[in-house]
């Protein structure tokens, strides 16, 4: 004879189904002798088991309803007009109407199953379209964004050549040389340098970038206040830098230009090793 | 969307457009009932057109006190597809039982919305079983089998098999805890 234990660790397969035929009524005793836990625990099983065929996935043909409304839309027809005729015979008439109105129910129902059928294909293709144009937008957009990259660089590309082009024209113009200071590695830079207009453009070359912490400073280096700032550049890959350096007014003559390395956003004075250097007078 | 006692009476009152909403709600899961029994799809088929017509002639005769609606289609359902079944392969004798004893059960209830939850849940809790496990569960209740009939079907020891089965429902219990409803002492 099994134990309770026993009894409860059979119940899920008491449920399930799947206990030997000789082995329910031992279980079907426990239970009509009023085990209440055994009772609770059979009908949780009991609810488990009910849900697994919701597990089975696969969906039925299309057609299959109709199907369904043939065979019950005829059924009904038929017993509808054998009741009628058995009652009142006058009302055959009715039977019939009836049959018709099932038989237009079943065709209203055939109708809806393939135009649900037609639907759902158009809807499919449309979203497959959708989906299809979403992704050559994307590439669109990837494209163009590309493409304003594109322009924007060349268009800052054009506006330092217009620059350097309109200094070329300004009067006075004069070209200051900077070499590399002794100890500092191989590079050279020069100025086109207009007194007259205020404006001075700075090109160095063979500079070795700096670290993200460090920035390359122009010096003008003045008669009145000695070293005053330029402004500060980074080298792009082919280690050119470029300044566009506003000439001081009020520091008297510029006898030399000079760039130093400084921390980076630039100094109020030159703190740090000179890279260049070059004489405004030997231009 | 009239809820099931509704779509009952309206079945008792000869109104197609309640089968026609049974069927949307039900079908899929009676069919899949039917071809995973039989492997058959044109035999599932014919079992879910009889079922629903059964259904629609006997609607009388389903009591709400007894258990749910689906699980009244799928107790006629699954009892159609193993009589095929056994008709299907008489000379081997069946003797297994011809239904679960959840088919009285009381689920918890069945509005669409739970349904498809339900039926989301269930096929996460069937993921959640080892294939072997899976297989022996689907023995069970797809087909009626009993542990020796599956034993000898896969060719396993007995013991094998029932402790498949328990930790099968065990992690089947777990996963669907969320949906179970507590029995009341």
């Amino acid at each position: 004879m099994k134990s309770h234990d026993d009894i409860q660790a059979d119940l899920p397969l008491y449920a399930l189904g799947s206990l030997e035929a000789a082995e329910r009524p031992e279980i079907d005793r426990h239970l009509a002798a009023g085990c209440d836990a055994c009772s609770r625990e059979l009908e949780t099983w009991r609810q488990v088991v009910a849900l697994i065929p919701l597990g089975a996935g696969d969906e039925p043909p299309a057609d299959l309803k109709a199907k369904l409304f043939e065979r019950v839309g005829s059924g009904a027809a038929v017993a509808s007009s054998v009741v009628a005729r058995r009652r009142i015979g006058w009302a055959a008439p009715l039977a019939l109407a009836a049959a018709a109105v099932l038989a237009l129910a079943t065709y209203r129902e055939i109708g809806w199953r393939a135009e649900r059928a037609r639907r759902d294909e158009t809807t499919a293709g449309l979203q497959q379209e959708l989906a299809n144009a979403r992704g050559d937008l994307a590439k669109v957009g990837a494209a163009l964004a590309a493409r304003e990259n594109d322009v924007a660089a060349l268009r800052s590309a054009l506006a330092n050549a217009q620059e350097s082009l309109s200094l070329l024209q300004a009067r006075g113009l004069t070209l200051v040389s900077l070499k590399e200071t002794k100890d500092a590695p191989p590079a050279e830079g020069h100025i086109l340098l207009s007194r007259p207009t205020g404006r001075a453009l700075f090109y160095g070359f063979g500079l070795p970038p700096v670290g993200s912490d460090k920035t390359y400073e122009l010096w003008w280096i003045t008669e009145k206040q000695g070293p005053v700032p330029a402004g500060t550049f980074r080298p792009d890959e082919g280690g050119i830098g470029r300044v566009d350096a506003p000439v001081p007014t009020d520091a008297g003559a510029i006898q030399a230009a000079a760039v130093t390395v400084e921390s980076a956003g630039g100094v109020p004075k030159p703190q740090g090793p000179m890279v260049l250097l070059g004489s405004t007078t030997k231009s | 969307m009239r809820e099931a006692e509704q779509l009952i009476a309206g079945l008792r009152g000869r109104d197609e457009a309640a089968l026609s909403e049974l069927y949307d709600r039900y079908g899929q899961t009676v069919y899949a009932v039917a071809l995973r029994v039989t492997g058959d799809a044109g035999a599932a088929e014919e079992i879910s057109l009889d079922t629903f017509h059964q259904l629609w002639q006997q609607a009388d005769r389903y009591d709400a006190t007894q258990g749910s609606l689906l699980n009244w289609l799928l107790t006629i359902c699954r009892s159609r597809a193993i009589d095929r079944m056994r008709a299907r392969a008489a000379r081997k004798r069946t003797t297994a039982t011809d239904a679960t004893d959840a088919d009285h059960v009381h689920p918890p209830a069945e509005d669409l919305a739970d349904l498809n939850e339900r039926r989301q849940l269930v096929r996460e809790a069937m993921a959640a079983l080892s294939p072997d496990q899976r297989n022996a569960v689907a023995l069970a209740y797809y087909e009626g089998l009993s542990h020796s009939q599956i034993a000898d079907r896969l060719q396993e020891p007995l013991g094998t098999v029932k402790t498949r089965i328990r930790q099968a429902m065990g992690v089947l219990r777990r996963v669907l805890g969320p949906v179970l409803s507590v029995p009341s002492s």
